[in-house]
């Protein structure tokens, strides 16, 4: 027998995996069933609450259920009755019986056998020891047809043995004693297991005349190795068989539940699928409705992005920490600044100390109002220029009210306003022309009268009379001007322009003042390509006139007025300028030097530039007062060329 | 929660099956002696071949008892130190050609083959003259504790019937501590 099918086994690693997967496979299964249940309550609650889309869903898991269930149970019952047949048959009682009569036929064998080795032993023995106990061994071994015959004295000592030549030598091994001592006690045998084959051994004790025995018999009948086999292998099948048969109805039992287990794997993983797939449908439609949502946020914010672009008012948005969000196209332009290195950036890192004076009592003051916008026309200072602007500040909020940032709008006022002063300076001009002339006339005609009547009749005091009657009359003249200049000034004639060349009408106006002005040094710059222009001649002569008058004035008879033009072909633009070498004009003075009646000259009427840039102006030009190099004051004319 | 605890609760019991016939095996006739060297102990497992077992053997399967003693030192009503453990197995194995049953005892080293069933499942139940301990590793006038446990070992099945452990071990036995006290 082997032994080591007799040794105690540990544990088995196989069984431990079949345990582990199954209880992984039950584990998963359980799992599988918590989440389809717990999905099938929530799609009962949706559709009680009346979720939109919970019907759809319903029927799309119903759907998926009962196409997976039918052919799943369809599939689980034949696999199961094929499966039971299967095993019902194996475990037929034909086939237990053809199995059980095999093993009988091998059974008898050795039985036959065992009780043949043991007859024949017994019938040897009964004769005793004979004389001749060589030749009776070989007799009786040949007479009974066995593989060897052995007489042993009772000491355990052989003395005579025949073994039959069908047996290949050496395969018969000699009893050991312990067995010749145990067979004294009574016949037995043995079925012993050979190196090829096996050998039935009976064994018997030899009595002697007292009855006392003398010695032992043993009888061999050899079997061979491939008898053995043959019947090892209908033993092996009827053993297999039994435990098979044993082992019935968990073998069942498990197929059973491998295939519950598959379908209900199937079953509950469609249904899953099914919830799976509602939700990717879910999940698509609220994907779509983002970007439904998105686009039109796009175009929501294009469309503000084009509004803010188009405003006339420079519009700079900043979020709550201060940053600024949004700068449009007019701020840009107001502010003369570049978006790209502002935005996101904070506006206490960019803005001046002054500024940010400015814009912290603005904020201080909004603060203060307890209101959400606050507006205010405000002087602001931008690069030598000073705007007069309407600043509307309002702060963003959401619907809880919490502080989002705030919205600043500028509406540059500097035009309008200058426009307002010049209307206003041309109505008081007017009136004070309408009210000062008419009785001008017969101021100077009664002097003149008074001057004629009674000059020489006064005797001592007419040298006095004479003087005052010519004061007045001297006055009344200027009066006349200056009353003429505010006609001029109010009645600005509208322009007359025809072809002109610019560079002869400069040439002209220095020429008034060349004779006049011998300390002073008139440099000329005249470029010839400027092309004809469409002027006014007079207007503009009279521009330059002013112009010049205002820049030998600032040299004080002892300095140097420069006149240039110069054409800009790519711009398509005349450019005449002004230049002095003078005390130049102050910085808060430069804003205010096209409004009326205000001069930094002295005995000047403050008229002069202003109907320089109204002439300028009517001639869609561009006026600029700047500071000269080294000193001085420059004034640039530009007018286009068409 | 409730549901976690069903399940874990529902795992466990597949995974780890109760001994069907653990409450009828139970160690019986327990004497303690000695000889001139050790200590000696007779014991038997009565209710062990339930006839599932029985039927196991018969068809060729073979299966082994493992018997489980420990002898502990006593004060008092307490256990003290472990004195000596063993484990010792029985096992047998039915060869349906020539009819008969081998049974092999760990503790004696020896093969006994027989054809009678009973004398078979008689030498598998019983250990007999068992010796425990060196009678000089114990003290006169002490007292200890002898605890013995029988179990079947797991049946080692042919293929493919061994991948039906899981089914298989629900025909395992498990006797209880048996614990006999004496004083040397």
């Amino acid at each position: 027998m082997n032994s080591d099918a007799l040794n105690p086994k540990s544990e088995g690693s196989s069984s431990t995996l079949l345990i582990s997967f199954l209880n992984l496979n039950i584990l998963f299964l359980l799992i599988l069933m918590v989440l389809v249940m717990r999905n099938v309550t929530k799609l009962v609650l949706e559709r009680k609450r009346g979720v939109l889309g919970a019907r759809l869903k319903t029927k799309l898991v119903t759907a998926f259920v009962a196409f997976s269930f039918v052919p799943t149970v369809i599939l689980f019952i034949l696999a199961w009755g094929s499966v039971s047949s299967t095993m019902n048959k194996w475990f037929s009682l034909q086939i237990e019986k053809s199995l059980e009569e095999s093993l009988n036929v091998a059974q008898i064998y050795y039985q036959t056998s065992s009780e043949e080795v043991l007859h024949f032993a017994r019938t040897v023995a009964s004769g005793g020891i004979p004389g001749n106990i060589r030749n009776a061994a070989r007799q009786k071994q040949r007479e009974y047809k066995v593989s060897a015959l052995w007489y042993f004295s009772r000491s355990g000592k052989e003395l005579a043995a025949s073994i039959s030549n069908d047996i290949p030598a050496g395969i018969l091994t000699r009893p050991d004693k312990d067995a010749i001592k145990k067979a004294l006690k009574g016949e037995y045998y043995t079925v012993d297991t050979l190196k090829k084959g096996e050998v039935v051994r009976g064994l018997s004790p030899v009595r002697g005349r007292d009855s006392n025995i003398i010695g032992v018999v043993v009888v061999d009948h050899y079997i061979p190795k491939r008898l053995v086999k043959r019947m090892r292998e209908i033993s092996n099948s009827f053993e297999e068989f039994k435990q098979h048969q044993l082992f019935k109805t968990p073998i069942k039992l498990s197929y059973f539940l491998l295939f519950a287990m598959v379908a209900l794997l199937i079953i509950f993983s469609a249904t899953w699928f099914s919830f799976f797939n509602s939700m990717t449908a879910d999940l698509k439609a609220g994907k779509a409705g983002l970007e439904e949502a998105n686009r039109d946020l796009e175009s929501r914010r294009q469309y503000i992005e084009i509004i803010l672009g188009s405003v006339a008012a420079g519009v700079v948005s900043l979020d709550k920490t201060g940053k600024i969000t949004t700068v449009n196209h007019s701020a840009e332009q107001l502010l003369e600044i570049d978006t790209s290195r502002f935005i996101g950036r904070n506006y206490r890192e960019i803005l001046s100390q002054e500024q940010l004076y400015l814009m912290k009592g603005l904020i201080r003051e909004l603060n203060a109002s307890h209101e959400d916008t606050l507006q205010k026309e405000i002087q602001l200072k931008l690069k030598g220029k000073t705007l007069t602007v309407m600043v509307s500040i309002t702060t963003l909020k959401d619907d809880k009210g919490n502080y989002l940032g705030m919205v600043i709008v500028f509406d540059d006022l500097t035009q309008l306003i200058k426009a307002q002063r010049m209307a206003a300076w041309r109505e008081v001009a007017r009136r004070i022309a309408h009210e000062i002339k008419n009785p001008l006339t017969p101021i100077q005609l009664s002097a003149e009268r008074l001057q004629k009547r009674f000059g020489d009749k006064i005797g001592d005091g007419s040298e006095v009379f004479q003087e005052c009657t010519r004061t007045i009359v001297k006055q009344v003249e200027e009066l006349k001007v200056l009353v003429n200049e505010f006609s001029n000034f109010a009645r600005m004639p509208a322009a007359n322009p025809s072809p002109n060349d610019i560079n002869e009408i400069a040439r002209e106006a220095i020429f008034l003042f060349k004779e006049a002005h011998k300390g002073v040094t008139f440099q000329t710059e005249l470029d010839n390509r400027i092309p004809g222009l469409n002027l006014d001649r007079d207007q503009i002569k009279r521009a330059l006139i002013n112009l010049i008058d205002n820049a030998v004035a600032a040299v004080r008879e002892n300095g140097e007025v420069r006149i240039k033009t110069f054409y800009d072909d790519d711009l398509r633009l005349a450019r005449i300028e002004v230049a002095d070498n003078g005390s130049g004009i102050l910085l808060e003075d430069k804003g205010r030097l096209f409004e009326p009646y205000f001069s930094t000259k002295k005995g000047g009427t403050g008229l002069g530039l202003v109907i320089v840039n109204t002439i300028v102006s009517d001639h869609n030009g561009y006026i600029r007062v700047l500071d000269n190099e080294p000193k001085g004051t420059r004034i640039v004319i530009e007018l286009p060329v068409k | 929660m409730q549901r976690l605890t069903a399940i874990i609760l529902l795992v466990s019991l597949i995974s780890s099956p109760t001994p069907a016939f653990s409450e009828q095996a139970r160690i019986k006739n327990t004497l303690i002696t000695n000889d001139k060297k050790d200590l000696t102990i007779y014991f038997y497992v009565d209710g062990s071949f339930i006839p599932k077992i029985e039927e196991a053997i018969q068809s060729g399967i073979p299966t082994t008892f493992i018997f489980r003693i420990q002898l502990y030192n006593k004060t008092g009503d307490t256990l003290g130190p472990q004195i000596k453990s063993r484990k010792i197995s029985h096992t047998i194995k039915y060869d349906a050609l020539r009819k008969d049953y081998t049974i092999i005892a760990s503790e004696k080293k020896e093969t006994v083959v027989t054809q009678d069933f009973k004398k078979a499942k008689e030498l598998m139940a019983r250990v007999d003259a068992f010796p425990l301990v060196h009678l000089d590793n114990l003290q006169k006038d002490t007292q200890y504790s002898l605890q013995i446990k029988a179990e079947l070992d797991t049946i080692k099945l042919p293929p493919p019937l061994n991948y039906l452990f899981f089914f298989a071990s629900y025909w395992d036995f498990e006797t209880e501590w048996e614990t006999v006290e004496f004083t040397y």
